[in-house]
């Protein structure tokens, strides 16, 4: 089983929304409310003092562990602490799958979330956030498809010299 | 127990403090610069590298004791690698980081600038080197808290040393 990792800038919109999307709490094949982003556990609910904590979203049909993680402007740094922290602890590093959400973020969150969660104006931002992310919503349900392919892939090269045997 | 020296690039003042924990440095003598320049890491680490936690080896008490950079992201990154480390199969209890930024004076700043962003180490080297023997009781200091705390054992809660101004969002 794998822990996947889905990490953006401060874990309250993109990594939320794309861990939401994996695990089955938001639908795929149409638009989400607004009620039912903002009904998401840790969406635009992540205080500034919690950027660089991993938070547990929960497993997936597969039993891979999906996690949210806020890296601020230290991605490079988080990465390379993972990277020995997976060695350090003897953990396979090809079962632990960094994926960047932030990457396919629009200035619409940006702007949201910045009024929201760095300037505290949450009746001003939340709504403009929900917003960005339903104006970018199915380049999330690709991206968390593409992630879901390369995990099941991996798991059947893996199972399927077994069943050879 | 799993002890991480920390400062802005994990190259000069962290290997330092771990080379007198692990007794490669007499605490209460200056070294000299050959001895620095000897040491793992020291004004070795570039700037891409910063972040990951190096091993410089284990103490008599059978704890590890590692080195890491951690830039201007101090806060976050200690909040990252315990809770990482769990999530790993480590456990978050049996880890002290200790930071060592706060004894790095203003020639080790521009030193290691010069040296390691700049890539100038005949100039940078000398002044981190410097930099660091005028820092070196006050590293050394720190290395003593330690052990009087890991004597003590009340490691997990060792007092902030700094306050570190806070930005918007981390």
């Amino acid at each position: 089983m794998k822990k996947i990792i889905y990490h953006c800038y401060g874990s309250s919109h993109s990594s939320v929304t794309a861990a939401a999307i994996h695990l089955g709490m938001l639908p795929r094949n149409r638009l989400p409310t607004s009620g039912e982003l903002l009904s998401i556990p840790h969406f635009d609910r992540t205080t500034s003092r919690e950027v660089g904590t991993p938070f547990f979203m929960g497993t997936d049909h597969w039993g891979n562990e999906v996690y949210i993680l806020g890296r601020g402007r230290a991605k490079k740094f988080m990465k390379n602490a993972v990277k020995s922290l997976c060695r350090i602890h003897g953990f396979p590093e090809e079962d632990l799958l960094l994926v960047d959400a932030l990457s396919i973020l629009n200035t619409t969150t940006v702007v949201g979330g910045t009024l929201s969660r760095g300037l505290g104006l949450v009746s001003l931002g939340r709504p403009i956030a929900a917003l960005g992310i339903r104006l970018s919503y199915f380049n999330f349900v690709r991206l968390v498809e593409k992630i879901e392919r390369s995990v099941r892939k991996e798991k059947e090269e893996i199972d399927s010299p077994k069943e050879n045997k | 127990m799993m002890i991480v020296y920390h400062c802005y690039g994990g190259t000069h003042s962290s290997p330092v403090a771990a080379a007198i924990h692990l007794g490669f440095l007499d605490p209460h003598r200056l070294p000299q610069p050959r001895q620095l320049v000897e040491l793992p890491f020291y004004d070795r680490i570039s700037p891409s590298g910063y972040g990951a936690l190096r091993y410089m080896g284990q103490d008599a008490a059978k704890n590890q004791i590692y080195v890491m950079g951690v830039g201007y992201h101090r806060d976050l990154m200690r909040r990252l690698v315990p809770k990482v480390a769990g999530i790993l199969g480590g456990n978050p209890d049996h880890l002290l980081l200790v930071d060592v930024y706060p004894h790095v004076n203003w020639y080790m700043k521009v030193g290691g600038f010069i040296s390691r962003r700049l890539g100038l180490v005949a100039i940078g080297r000398p002044l981190v080197i410097l930099g660091t023997r005028r820092a070196y009781p006050k590293l050394a200091e720190a290395v003593k808290e330690v052990w009087r705390n890991l004597a003590r054992n009340t490691v997990s809660r060792l007092p902030e040393k700094v306050q570190v101004k806070r930005g918007l969002m981390d």
